[in-house]
């Protein structure tokens, strides 16, 4: 069987491709990964080989189970986009889009040529910037039982009454608890968003990711991506530091990354999820 | 990356997978990974995933260890 062609991402000029680091196969298979480019009308596609028997209908599903198979090609493809972004702006695609032959890569090509041509025109000269935000319940929680006066009223309330009274007064508690959390919860998710949001172009929430996606002992509260001008980069990074400072007393953590490709500011008006 | 330093690349594998496997641009190639082969790789990765995390801790507290002021 022929090889297939994977596309990581579409460019407006040509990256240097020799010197892509490659995360180690095992066991090795060298040739077939080292992306490549295809050229269409002042558009680059950087491509790479992948074994058909990889991509196939019967084998993908097994593919994809395959713990390390599929770390392997996510990280790959991450660094190859990475890797092409430091010579210009790229489109990055989705992961797995795949084309039996070259000629249908240059349809694909002429088919987007003007939403590609758009979306890099626009994107130039930006980054894209992910920040995500956790947040310790417990820490949170005995903070506000500290600090909030009703609570801390209620508290001393339930330390005074009798055994009937203080059961009444303590699912009260746990009801006030948790609407509080939750609320400042919201308020400082909100408060970072905006502020970020203020020194970029585009913002956009994206959904949370669950706990033990990434083994974080600590809830993720806000899963943001923003798009900020490389000049207005240095203030950007400077918010976030002062946001993570205001955040972690209060057992909320800010995790700033990037830059990354733009996976989040594509506009394509056809088939975009 | 050129003219910025990157930042917190240590996160590694969550959040290349929700970039790759959850944004970017979608066409349609011949073969396309599916929303739901995207929930089957989920679910194999959160076992890998917790372990790079935890070897992650691990390895951020040797060096704070070793040498406080890296950490």
């Amino acid at each position: 069987m022929p090889d297939l062609i994977y596309v990581y991402c579409v460019m407006d000029r040509a990256p240097v491709l020799e010197h892509v680091a490659v995360p180690e196969a095992k066991p090795a298979s060298p040739l077939a990964e080292l992306p490549d480019l295809l050229v269409r009308d002042g558009l680059y596609a950087v491509v790479g080989r992948v074994p058909a028997e990889d991509f196939s209908e019967e084998n993908l599903p097994v593919r994809l189970k395959d713990v390390e198979w599929i770390t392997r090609r996510l990280m790959l493809h991450e660094r190859v986009v990475e890797h092409a972004m430091q010579y210009g702006c790229v489109i990055p695609f989705k992961f797995g889009t795949v084309y039996h032959t070259e000629e249908n890569v240059y349809l694909m090509l002429d088919a987007h040529a003007t939403e590609f041509r758009q979306n890099l025109s626009e994107l130039a000269g930006k980054q894209e910037w992910g920040v995500k935000i956790y947040c310790d319940r417990r820490q949170l929680t005995a903070n506000v039982a500290a600090q909030n006066p009703t609570l801390v009223e209620l508290d001393r309330e339930i330390g005074a009454a009798t055994k009937g009274r203080a059961f009444l007064l303590t699912q009260r508690r746990v009801k006030l608890m948790t609407a509080t959390v939750n609320d400042e919860v919201a308020r400082f998710g909100q408060e970072c968003f905006d502020r970020l949001a203020g020194q970029g172009l585009r913002a956009r929430v994206n959904d949370s990711l669950p706990p033990e996606a990434g083994g974080e002992s600590e809830e993720m509260i806000l899963n943001a991506a923003f798009l900020v001008t490389k000049e207005k980069t240095p203030q950007f990074l400077d918010t976030a530091d002062q946001l993570q400072q205001q955040l972690v007393p209060n057992g909320l953590r800010l995790k700033s990354t990037g830059p990354w490709p733009p996976y989040n500011f594509c506009r394509f008006s056809t088939e975009s999820a | 990356m050129n003219d910025v330093v990157a930042r917190g690349r240590d996160v590694g594998l969550l959040e290349v997978l929700d970039r790759v496997l959850n944004k970017g641009v979608v066409i349609s190639g011949d073969l396309t990974i599916s929303v739901a082969d995207v929930d089957l790789i989920f679910v194999g990765l959160r076992v890998i995933l917790s372990s790079v995390e935890t070897m992650e801790r691990a390895r951020r507290m040797s060096v704070a260890q070793t040498a406080p002021e890296l950490a």
